[in-house]
């Protein structure tokens, strides 16, 4: 199925970004093994401010459904036959980063064995459905023998893992499993994690007041982990990591980017091991999910401001469905040219995870 | 040629218009000159023994340059923006500024009441070294009245006792105390800088161990990553300032953000108004995020930072509005100081008198003139 366009053309739809649930909490512990399946783990939901109005988009609360995305035949309905979608990449949200390193690996081991189970291998629309398997950064020995579970699986096409840490993804730990995901040929998507979590102050002056300066402030947490990352040189040891950064505000990178170009080059000496222009690293490297809240809207500048920095080739669609933050593929820009509405609607996509669209004919 | 200036104008009847306010320039306390100015017990209690360097995050060469230009020494053995006379000379006659807003660096101290004990201190010292009759002759200088808002009571009393200073052009706090600025306990402070009609500008100051400023995701590993992101304590204030509402509880406040780079307003701003749109039911505010911004942020232009492409930088100015929004800054004497000659080449000629002086004239409530110096450099 493809997506329609106002101008009469029509171009395939990939979904970079929906959000998978278990039904309940019965159903998520069914999945886990002792001695972790009777610890105390907090929910999916619950961690911070909270949210006034509720976390769920109305168009993702299904009659039949206990849990809103938990369910793939009904989920399919919505994304495939009602949005349009011709395939989705399925990212298991999970609880939080939790104090023991050894619990947090095997709740997201539960989370990859009920995607795989229920939305890869079975089901009616498996072969529209690709997944993100979870690992957990701060066990990195057990994120790699996760990795080496799952990476064979024809469905899987990239790992996740949460924004939230405690030192930012270009520090040496994280090494290994950069050079793990880049030889298995996964991109590596980040998105914040959702439940309870034990975290650094969620915004550089500590607590918000108001769940809007929260969720305004979450996406840009990716800035401090990309700069480290440039400057820590990650992308010059490890050429074929690609990183997605899940949360959106893409629309940031520009600024910044042009902020550490500009006030980067005297640094050199101090980072030789981050040899080019720091915006050198972005192509083939950076990846965005676009977000409902990324700017700037439909107004006339706006494909000429997507060129800016090459975010069209960087950008995905992602409705980030069943968040109240879900995205429409139909509110982009009209300033947009064809070519950055194709790559932003699914070409983008496709080529980051290899997925071949019948439809992947140009759109004109 | 350089021209030394001399104590003496050239004719205090001849006046020249104003053509560049320039928002950032750091004086310094020579050795031993501030110590007097701060109160006891403070003083003898914790600030008489000298502290060591504390530097974290260093720029280049910083053993040799300690980040400064490495002109800007006076030749006294002083740190550089010690000498009201050398900066006269580098920052107006040759640079070319017509009026300087002056921000003293003030370091954080654990306890709020210490912190504000060096903002006393620097006020003083500031009112009789810099803005008093001998070094203020040619009314160029404009100082900052020094505030820790981390102690809103001592705060209040700084800007009571200072803001009626004929000089005194701003009230000046720190980016890193938590919580951020929506929140109620600095209410006090807003109150009195509008009532005064005072701006309060910020600049970022970094700070020792758990008070610098610290990312939710842990901590940068150079200067290079550690300064590019610091651009985003400021707009979290931001989002603070104008979800929390303060900016509807005092309609005449006026915020200047020094130093935190500004062409990241442009999709903040429109963040918060899609923000605002999805959300509008459950804010409390009044208005679109970005016409309080538009009605009550400045920023300064310094750091300028730019792409290859310089036209998309043209085109940055004018999509965000620029020229209701900036206000120029030099930033010396630190080694990233942007000469106004080299920036204002970078303005879309329609923004340039806004940027250069019309904006600040109007921000710090300037007269239009000041005595003219002989063989002063013209910007523009």
């Amino acid at each position: 199925m493809a997506m329609a366009h106002s101008d009469g053309a029509s171009t395939p739809l990939i979904d970079a970004s929906v959000h998978i649930f278990f039904a309940s909490n019965p159903d998520f512990r069914s999945f886990m093994r002792e001695p972790f399946r009777s610890r105390g783990i907090p929910d999916v939901l619950g961690g911070g401010l909270g949210r006034p109005g509720g976390e769920w988009a109305d168009e993702a609360k299904l009659a039949g459904e206990s849990h809103p995305a938990s369910d793939p035949d009904l989920t399919g309905e919505v994304l495939f036959n009602r949005r349009g979608v011709d395939v989705a990449i399925l990212h298991p949200m999970s609880r939080g980063v939790l104090p023991d390193r050894h619990l947090t690996s095997a709740v997201l081991a539960a989370h990859n064995e009920m995607m795989v189970a229920r939305w890869l291998d079975s089901g009616q629309f498996a072969d529209r459905y690709r997944g993100t398997i979870r690992v957990n950064p701060e066990d990195i020995s057990g994120a790699l023998r996760e990795l080496d579970r799952w990476k064979g699986h024809p469905r899987v096409v990239q790992i996740g893992i949460p924004m939230q840490t405690r030192e930012p993804y270009g520090k040496p730990q994280y090494w290994p499993l950069w050079d793990a995901a880049a030889a298995a040929g996964l991109p590596v998507a980040v998105h914040m994690e959702m439940g309870n979590s034990l975290t650094l102050p969620p915004t550089p002056s500590g607590q918000p007041r108001t769940f809007e300066q929260y969720i305004g402030f979450s996406a840009l947490n990716y800035l401090y982990h990309l700069m480290n990352m440039i400057a820590e040189g990650v992308f010059e040891r490890t050429p074929g990591l690609k990183v997605v950064w899940a949360d959106g505000a893409a629309d940031m990178l520009t600024p910044l980017i042009w902020r550490m170009d500009t006030f980067g080059r005297p640094h050199l000496e101090q980072t030789p091991w981050a040899p080019r222009m720091p915006s050198d690293y972005l192509p083939g490297h950076v990846y965005f999910v676009q977000g409902a809240l990324d700017g700037p809207g439909d107004v006339d500048f706006a494909g000429e401001w997507l060129g800016f920095t090459g975010k069209d080739t960087m950008i995905m669609f992602g409705s980030s469905y069943p968040s109240w933050q879900l995205n429409d593929p139909g509110a982009l820009a009209g300033s947009l040219s064809a070519q950055q509405r194709d790559r932003l609607l699914w070409r983008n996509a496709a080529e980051l995870y290899g997925i071949e669209i019948p439809a992947a004919a140009p759109s004109r | 040629m350089t021209i030394q200036p001399t104590r003496v104008p050239i004719a205090s009847s001849v006046r020249t218009p104003i053509r560049v306010v320039d928002s950032d320039v750091h004086p310094v306390p020579r050795a031993g000159e501030l110590a007097p100015y701060i109160p006891e017990p403070y003083r003898s209690k914790y600030l008489a023994e000298p502290r060591g360097e504390s530097i974290m995050y260093d720029a280049p060469d910083y053993l040799y340059a300690k980040a400064m230009r490495v002109d800007t020494f006076p030749e006294d053995g002083n740190f550089a923006g010690s000498d009201p006379n050398l900066m006269l000379r580098q920052a107006i006659v040759e640079g070319g500024s017509d009026i300087c807003v002056l921000e003293p660096g003030f370091a954080t101290h654990p306890v709020p009441e210490m912190s504000q004990a060096v903002c006393v201190g620097m006020n003083g010292w500031l009112a009789n070294h810099w803005l008093d009759p001998v070094n203020n002759w040619h009314e160029r200088w404009r100082g900052s009245i020094c505030v820790a808002i981390e102690d809103p009571p001592g705060a209040v009393r700084q800007i009571e006792e200072w803001a009626d200073h004929p000089f005194m052009a701003q009230v000046l706090i720190r980016a890193e105390p938590r919580p951020a600025w929506g929140a109620p306990q600095y209410d006090p402070i807003w109150e009195a800088a509008t009532r005064h009609d005072i701006a309060v500008a910020c600049h970022l100051s970094r700070g020792r161990d758990d008070t610098m400023p610290m990312p939710p995701v842990g901590f940068p590993s150079y200067n290079h990553d550690f300064m590019v992101t610091y651009s985003l304590l400021a707009a979290n204030q931001i989002m603070s300032l104008i979800f929390d509402g303060v900016f509807d509880r005092f309609p005449a406040l006026r915020i200047i953000l020094v130093e935190h780079a500004f062409s990241w307003i442009l999709p903040l701003m429109w963040r918060m108004d899609a923000i605002y749109k999805a959300r509008k039911s459950s804010m409390d505010i009044k208005r679109k995020p970005s016409e309080y911004v538009k009605e009550h942020i400045k920023f300064t232009t310094q750091p300028l930072d730019y792409p290859d492409d310089k036209n998309e930088l043209t085109r940055l100015f004018e999509m965000m509005e620029a020229d209701k929004v900036l206000l120029f800054s030099s930033d010396y004497p630190h080694w990233t100081y942007d000469d106004p000659r080299w920036l204002v080449k970078h303005l879309p000629e329609h923004m340039r008198e806004a940027i250069m002086f019309k904006n600040g004239i109007e921000t710090y409530k300037l007269p239009p003139t000041v005595p003219a110096l002989d063989g002063k450099t013209m910007v523009f």
